[in-house]
């Protein structure tokens, strides 16, 4: 949600040792504590298991495994929290392959939602847009072809990366058997 | 006063002379030191605001003839419509071409023009002891972001480009090049220097590791190579398409 007036946007802040991420609380549906899950053998990297929830099978994502192999940040909580998006927030592009690699393998998959692993305590904070700034012009196409759109420095010296998982979500269905 | 009084005649000239001489010298150091001023603002002046005057100037003087060019246009395409007149009809077409012509010739003075405040500010500060941010999906030789004013800025280690071996230091020179926001890990700066172009030995070998410069030049004995931030910028786009 994005207040107009002070030109402030609400976003969801994972917090990692000397590192934070943001996403759009817009992409976002709920976000859950992750009791139950059944593991999943698949060859779709990240795709790790599937929760119910609101009566339907919803995929998880570990983004906490992203984190960590991409960003070299782990967080030692136990803590299991499910972030649930919306399909239908994706591009259309994107849903279509959605679709195609992963609805139409796993028949049972909500056509609905899908879910995201974490193991922080996800905090809802409202950032000034004038606050994240964009990857600098030689990083920036990289950067947003691996789902990272700009970044943040915190009061405290930290960076803060802006993170859209859809473009993660997507880029791991299309690499498919790369685990 | 009673000392002075007391010396000789050709004692207080010798006296007077050194004074003299003493009072020349200081006055021509200060001379030198504003001459050398001057020089500078000279240089400024010379290789920069005149060269970027006369082509705003060339901008100018060739808008208005496309203008001129423009306006005949306008009109012989008014009067064709109505006179059917094949010459009119042809001068119509010569300003079409004409406005072409200062078009292209426009742009690309905009374009010579672009490049001149670019390259006067290339180096914009040198920072030491700040943070840097780590950055994935990029080649060895970024070692990550710095944050200048609340801007991230992607740092090269040219160290780690030439030699495969990561600098160890956290002196930063900050840089806008192109738009972009780039800094150069650096272990220290020696001295600021302004080098007339006629002191730059090109480089024109074409291999890989001497595009990585524009030239060289000679200064107190020591060697000194022209960063091409061009080339360096290119080489991370070519590694960037292979991540």
């Amino acid at each position: 949600m994005t207040s107009i007036m002070s030109n402030r946007h609400e976003f969801l802040v994972l917090s990692y040792p000397d590192m934070s991420f943001i996403i759009n609380r817009d992409q976002l549906f709920a976000s859950i504590f992750l009791e139950e899950s059944q593991a999943l053998d698949c060859d779709i990297q990240y795709l790790y298991a599937q929760m119910a929830y609101l009566n339907q099978n919803l995929p998880i994502f570990d983004l906490e495994a992203f984190i960590k192999n991409v960003f070299n940040r782990q967080n030692k909580s136990t803590l299991n929290v499910a972030l649930v998006a919306e399909l239908e927030s994706f591009s259309p592009e994107n849903q279509k392959s959605y679709r195609k690699h992963v609805l139409n393998k796993f028949k049972n998959f909500s056509e609905k939602y899908v879910a995201l692993k974490v193991n922080v305590n996800a905090v809802i904070k409202s950032i000034g847009l004038s606050e994240v700034r964009l990857i600098p012009k030689s990083l920036l196409d990289i950067q947003e072809k691996y789902g990272i759109l700009g970044c943040r420095f915190t009061k405290d010296n930290y960076i803060q990366y802006w993170l859209d998982f859809e473009t993660i979500i997507i880029n791991c269905i299309k690499r498919g058997n790369v685990k | 006063m009673n000392a002075l009084n007391n010396m000789k005649i050709g004692v207080r000239i010798y006296l007077i002379a050194i004074i003299l001489n003493i009072l020349v010298i200081v006055i021509a150091g200060i001379s030198i030191l504003k001459m050398s001023n001057i020089g500078e603002a000279l240089y400024d002046v010379a290789e920069i605001d005149i060269p970027l005057t006369k082509l705003l100037t060339e901008i100018n003087s060739n808008q208005l003839i496309q203008d001129i060019y423009f306006e005949k246009a306008l009109r012989y395409a008014n009067i064709t419509v109505s006179d059917k007149d094949e010459e009119r009809k042809d001068r119509y077409h010569l300003a079409k071409e004409n406005i072409f012509k200062y078009s292209q010739k426009v742009t690309l003075l905009m374009n010579k023009a672009k490049v001149i405040p670019q390259e006067a500010i290339k180096i914009r500060e040198i920072v030491m002891n700040v943070p840097l941010y780590y950055v994935p999906f990029v080649p060895h030789y970024i070692r990550g972001f710095i944050n200048r004013h609340g801007e991230p800025y992607t740092v090269f280690d040219l160290h780690a480009l030439f030699e495969k071996q990561q600098l160890e230091s956290s002196t930063f020179l900050i840089s806008s090049f192109n738009n972009d926001q780039i800094a150069f890990l650096t272990t220290s700066v020696i001295e600021i220097l302004k080098i007339p172009e006629s002191e730059v030995h090109l480089i024109t070998s074409t291999d890989e590791f001497d595009s990585f410069f524009l030239g060289a030049l000679n200064s107190k004995g020591t060697e000194i190579f022209i960063l091409n931030l061009q080339n360096i910028i290119g080489r991370l786009e070519n590694d960037l398409d292979n991540v």
